[in-house]
């Protein structure tokens, strides 16, 4: 805790403070309420995916080479380069709950830009993987329209699956950049402190579980043995 | 909230005192993640059968468990929110064991019983694409699994040979429910 120090040059404007709720007894048991709570919406994130999961395993169980074919459209490094950035964000995001926990503010900031400049780049290297997929005719179901020979045969099994769990994790990644701006605004507010950083603190797990599904999504899609 | 009642929960009560983790710690694990990436996608461009599956989910599981129990401060946390955390994975397993054992175990019926299955389809819509694909010439059931069926489509809807090849070479103990009942003696995997 030796370093915990306010850190000094940005003018000092009117003190925020949070209060604790009513309902709680203390500010340690507000925020181990709070994080059992937000441990239960993971619970949930995580059921939700387990779907699209499931129905992925049985699909590529019953059509392995479908599944084998299909993934030699995908860009490999492109997909490992997205990883690559959600790991790099993971750790910003991890670092920033850190900076909040030791009152380094400024760090917080840029640490946060960083998360959200790392969020960008992904959904950008995203945009141009479903464009090419797009233009090849890979939409699932009704749009899917391959018009090459070398198109896979039964991909729509395979992209069906591809657009639907990496469009939800998309979407995640979306929900993540609105809960870190929020965050960012409330930081450089200067509203959070050692004693008070609960809500830098969920999404920061929250965002380690976008980070977290993508982990299974990568292997799964774009390296198929 | 009254202000006395502000007051009493800012100085009376338990103030929470953040558990601090040194930075060497997250950058260990920030560079384990980048060189477990860099494993998993080197050995993707190698054939090694089943094992390709196997490592490419072991290294995920392993970064994984980093990132929750380090990112996510799960190690250091309440032990209740381990046992949420864990409660979720256990109704996760639950939800993969009974759907595969419906979905892998299709078709597996005796020998003499398929005989009397096969031919009278009595109800099209409710005879299972595996029971059916002893011809694998003639899928009786094109529209399963709500494939769309080009029109040029050679058994799209049953699993192609090399489909079910590939997964008698791949997928252990997934492989005897594709084969067609009266092959259900052959040893799975050999190879």
């Amino acid at each position: 805790m030796s370093d915990v120090t306010a850190e000094g040059g940005l003018p000092e404007k009117k003190k925020w403070q949070h209060h604790v709720g009513h309902h709680f007894a203390d500010a340690e048991n507000e925020f181990t309420a709070n994080k059992f709570g937000f441990w239960l919406f993971l619970a949930t994130e995580i059921l939700l995916f387990g779907g699209l999961f499931v129905a992925y395993v049985v699909f590529r169980s019953t059509y392995p080479m479908t599944f084998h074919e299909a993934h030699e459209h995908l860009s490999k490094p492109m997909g490992a380069i997205n990883t690559v950035v959600l790991i790099c964000s993971s750790f910003t995001m991890a670092m920033a709950v850190r900076a909040s926990q030791t009152n380094q503010h400024r760090r917080l900031i840029w640490l946060l830009v960083v998360t959200l400049l790392c969020a960008f780049t992904f959904l950008v290297i995203k945009f141009f993987e479903y464009k090419a997929k797009i233009e090849h005719g890979y939409l699932p179901g009704y749009w899917y329209t391959p018009h090459l020979p070398t198109d896979p045969a039964n991909g729509n099994l395979f992209f069906g699956l591809y657009f639907v769990m990496t469009g939800l994790h998309g979407l995640h990644v979306l929900g993540g950049i609105v809960a870190i701006s929020w965050i960012l605004v409330k930081a450089k507010k200067r509203q959070f402190s050692s004693e008070w950083y609960t809500p830098v603190e969920l999404v920061g797990m929250y965002w380690h579980l976008v980070d977290l599904i993508w982990i299974y999504l990568f292997p799964l899609f774009y390296l198929i043995g | 909230m009254s202000h006395d009642t502000a007051q009493a929960h800012e100085s009376g009560g338990r103030k929470h005192h953040p558990h601090v983790l040194p930075v060497r710690m997250y950058a260990g694990v920030w560079l384990a993640l980048l060189v477990l990436t860099f494993i998993t996608v080197k050995v993707s461009y190698f054939n090694f059968g089943i094992m390709n599956l196997v490592v490419a989910m072991g290294v995920a599981t392993l970064k994984a468990s980093l990132v929750v129990l380090f990112f996510m401060h799960l190690k250091y946390d309440e032990k209740f929110n381990a046992i949420i955390f864990a409660g979720s994975l256990t109704f996760l397993t639950i939800f993969f064991v009974l759907t595969l054992a419906d979905t892998m175990e299709r078709g597996k019926v005796d020998p003499l019983e398929a005989h009397e299955l096969v031919p009278v389809p009595a109800r099209p819509e409710l005879i299972d694409r595996k029971t059916v694909h002893v011809d694998e010439k003639s899928p009786l059931v094109p529209g399963a699994h709500g494939l769309q069926v080009p029109a040029t489509g050679e058994g799209l809807a049953a699993p192609t040979p090399a489909d079910s090849a590939a997964m008698r070479g791949a997928t252990g103990g997934a492989v005897e429910s594709t084969k067609a009942p009266g092959e259900s003696t052959k040893a799975p995997g050999g190879h």
